[in-house]
């Protein structure tokens, strides 16, 4: 008479992973505030699509302690080593052998450039309440939750989705969000040094911004627009840089060879056949030399601009 | 029967679920290792009476199911309590 199965959707685990997000964090005093995903598509900040994971922010002094409630949980780390990033890391991405989506949780939100428990702060004052899997969760206010959506959007400069939801938040500011929306989408960008990010948007709706990111956050900000959908080939880049001299040789070996055990992948118990490794290996060099021909071309732009 | 026909059922507290179509996805939220379970066709429609009537006496429940399905009471009782019974096992039921 009745059926049961063992595979659930995208959306479906999406909305499981909200509510237990949300319930690890209430049983533990941990303060969490579910962000993207259907929480933009709750704020009406995008037409509905689906995730491929389940975004939370952690208040920064409990994050540690939140990732490893997630482990108790069964959601472990991707095997894969870690790469340099230009803007630093701001999530842990969670899988689960038997769940089809990630968990990201994040102790910061890449844009931001206050201090992570200043904009924490900020966001949770904002908070509200939705329903995900007939269970309450906590997000920010739809003007704040706004604001992580356009820094997302704004994030990527190549990609038809984001320009298309980087509209759509600009319209629903000058055309559809009160004032005191509106008020809380300056506010939030304001309280988390995200106005010059932002500026764009905030020429639209005529409100003076501040330069509120240093120069060299300027220039990591752009240089991450200009490649960030080219892979860690320009993070390798400034991290070779940077490193002493003695050090040179192992960071760009590192940069330029990653071992079998290392390939990225869910299940930590299957070693990579030789012929995937190689394919991973071609891949990344691929994606390394157009990501470095981007960032050239940012560069030798950016350096003939007008100052 | 007669006993278990006066147990009174309903979704358990912790329990977070989906519902589209004729699918419920629920999950214990209070046990770390569980893991998603699925209901499917009838299945679904028991859980939706459940969450739609509860805390429904079994008893009651067999006999709006009976509308539902146009099926005797006799016919799905033995499915039904056994479908529940596994429910209540996973905690995903409260009675």
């Amino acid at each position: 008479m009745q059926q049961q199965s063992t595979s659930f959707s995208l959306n479906e685990a999406n909305a499981l992973a909200h509510a237990l997000l949300a319930r690890i964090g209430r049983d533990n005093g941990i303060r969490t505030l579910s962000i993207k995903g259907l929480v933009a598509d709750h704020h009406g900040l995008r037409k509905p699509r689906v995730a491929a994971d389940a975004d939370v922010i952690v208040e920064p002094g409990r994050f540690d302690e939140f990732c490893r409630l997630l482990t108790a949980h069964g959601w472990h780390l991707r095997v894969e080593r870690e790469v340099p990033s230009l803007l630093g890391p701001h999530s842990v991405t969670f899988i689960r052998d038997d769940w089809p989506n990630d968990i990201d949780a994040h102790v910061r939100f890449p844009g931001f450039f206050a201090d992570d428990g200043t904009v924490f702060e900020r966001l949770w004052q904002t908070r509200a309440f939705m329903e995900a899997a007939h269970n309450e969760i906590t997000v920010p206010s739809r003007g704040a939750s706004a604001v992580i959506a356009a820094l997302h959007a704004v994030r990527y400069t190549k990609s038809v989705r984001h320009a298309g939801e980087l509209e759509q938040i600009a319209h629903l500011l000058t055309e559809e969000f009160t004032d005191a929306e509106r008020e809380e989408f300056v506010d939030v960008a304001r309280a988390g040094h995200a106005q010059w990010v932002l500026r764009e948007l905030f020429d639209l709706i005529d409100q003076p911004y501040e330069v509120d990111a240093n120069p060299r956050q300027q220039e990591l900000w752009d240089t991450n627009r200009a490649t960030v959908e080219d892979g860690a080939a320009v993070s390798w880049l400034s991290m070779l840089k940077a490193a002493p001299l003695h050090r040179k040789p192992a960071v760009l070996f590192r940069a330029l060879w990653i071992s079998r055990v290392d390939i990225p992948r869910n299940d930590a118990n299957r070693m990579p056949t030789l012929g995937e490794a190689w394919a991973h290996r071609m891949l990344r060099w691929r994606r390394g030399a157009i990501a470095l021909w981007h960032y050239a071309r940012a560069t030798r732009r950016r350096s003939t601009e007008p100052s | 029967m007669a006993e278990w026909g006066d147990t009174r059922v309903s979704i358990a507290d912790d329990v977070a679920w989906t519902s589209s179509g004729s699918r419920i996805v629920a999950m214990d939220l209070a046990d770390p290792g569980a893991a998603p379970y699925v209901l499917e066709a009838s299945a679904a429609v028991i859980w939706s009476e459940i969450a739609d009537e509860g805390p429904i006496a079994a008893a009651d429940l067999l006999e709006r199911l009976s509308d539902v399905f146009g099926m005797g009471v006799d016919d799905i009782g033995g499915d039904v309590e056994a479908l529940v019974a596994e429910l209540i096992d996973r905690q995903l039921l409260a009675a």
